[in-house]
């Protein structure tokens, strides 16, 4: 399973890919999770599928009418788009993309942009900035472990279902723990939970 | 490095070694001199292209054989994994539960703690064990009746029954939850480890860990990537030619 924000690489370039596939493995947190050629039959929907944090693609192999629809479709699923030009080959790249990676860099210059990109990604969920849970949250999982659902969390808090749902989801990103066993294991470790409070 | 039958057995190793256990499941072993994969395969009676497939597909994480996917038998396919599910739970599982068990005397950690590690291990134990059971019960049958079907010519009702009530592509991507739960373990192992007098008993088992989720995403891929698609293509002959 790919650990941390996960990119998806549309270009189909064997060297580029190769370099991509490079420059992410030295990123710590971020993981590649597919490369695409662009040519692919409905691609929109595969780049969806992977669930993907960021995508870097070569706007060059897209007439204006597709580019222009890829962004607004993967821009309006929260996914950072990152395009895969220099500012004089395609000087309309910034126009598009908050963050290009230009092909001709140097690898120093490249990994700059990609902790600038890693960095922006981080601003956007807050969240995942601190490191602990926090204590709403620990109450949260306290409860989730003790194999309460959703629902019930939600009517004793008297909070939305939906608000439950995104502490959930806020808990398992910060720790990195998906499985409700993770979680137990976790909050038992921790003194979240005690062992006499579970069923 | 594209692997082909003319190269020698002992290069290909220089250059990858974690190909060794998977030689080892095809009965071909050690001490292997000067001669060629093609050799090899001759000598012990293995399928060359099938071989040359799974090595390629363990070496290289985009290998895909569109172009080999039809010359070898789904069967041989079949019996290969199943091979390696007895590797996984003979060999592997049993290995790191070894090393969990020793933990208490090694690291003179809580009892409590460790009693968590032990139960979450032999829960994920389950769960991969349930997933291999249903393969080999439910899907790997289906694939060996499904290609005599296709070369004999006569399909008998299970098949056709199977072919529309759980078909190959529904079995794809039931891989996620077994890969969560191990990556949990690491990860709990790797960020939340309670102070001990000792945690070097954990390297081996993080390194473990580390290796069969490796050699379990290989065999993954292995079953979306070639085996789906093959029988995916029985399938499609299926239906023609009962249209
Ligand atoms: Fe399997
Ligand atoms: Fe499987």
């Amino acid at each position: 399973m790919a650990y941390g924000k996960k990119i998806v690489v549309v270009e189909p370039a064997f060297l580029v890919q190769a370099g991509l596939r490079r420059l992410i493995s030295e990123m710590p947190g971020l993981s590649l999770a597919e490369i695409f050629d662009g040519n692919e039959n409905r691609l929109d929907d595969k780049i969806l599928a992977k669930m993907p944090d960021i995508v870097i693609l070569n706007p060059d192999i897209f007439n204006n009418e597709q580019l222009v629809s890829l962004i607004n479709r993967l821009s309006n699923e929260n996914i950072l788009i990152v395009g895969l030009a220099g500012e004089e080959s395609s000087p309309g790249c910034k126009a598009y993309f908050r963050y290009c990676l230009d092909p001709a860099e140097n690898k120093y210059e490249l990994l700059e942009t990609m902790k600038k990109i890693n960095r922006a990604l981080q601003d956007d969920d807050t969240q995942t900035e601190s490191s602990g849970l926090t204590q709403r949250e620990k109450v949260i999982l306290n409860r989730v472990v003790r194999g309460q659902t959703t629902q019930e969390i939600a009517d004793e808090l008297f909070l939305s279902v939906h608000t439950v749902n995104t502490h959930r989801k806020n808990i398992s990103n910060k720790l990195g723990i998906k499985t409700l066993s993770g979680l137990i294991v976790y909050a038992l470790m921790n003194k979240i939970v005690k062992m006499d409070e579970m069923v | 490095m594209l692997i082909q039958k003319e190269m020698k057995m002992a290069d290909v190793i220089h250059h990858d070694h974690f190909l060794i256990p998977v030689i080892n499941r095809f009965d071909i072993h050690l001490g292997f001199g000067d001669k060629t994969i093609d050799d090899l395969c001759r000598e012990n009676n293995v399928n060359t292209v099938f071989f040359l497939t799974i090595l390629n597909a363990y070496h290289d994480h985009e290998y895909f054989p569109k172009k080999h996917l039809q010359s070898f038998p789904a069967s041989l396919l079949v019996t290969y994994l199943i091979r390696s599910h007895k590797y996984y739970l003979e060999v592997k599982v049993p290995e790191i539960e070894k090393l969990i068990n020793n933990l208490s005397d090694e690291t003179g950690m809580e009892e409590e703690t460790l009693t968590l590690l032990k139960n979450f291990f032999s829960e994920y134990k389950q769960e991969l064990i349930h997933h291999i059971q249903r393969e080999e019960d439910r899907v790997y049958p289906y694939i060996v009746e499904l290609e005599k079907a296709v070369n004999s010519g006569i399909i008998p009702d299970s098949v056709t029954r199977q072919m529309n009530d759980y078909p190959i592509t529904d079995y794809e991507a039931e891989h996620e939850n077994v890969e969560e739960k191990l990556f949990d373990l690491k990860n709990i192992i790797i960020k939340y480890l309670p102070d001990t007098k000792d945690d070097k008993p954990f390297f081996k088992i993080l390194k473990e860990l580390f290796a069969l989720e490796n050699d379990l995403n290989d065999h993954a891929r292995i079953e979306d990537l070639i085996l789906v698609p093959k029988v995916e293509a029985m399938e499609k002959t299926l239906k023609s030619k009962t249209k």
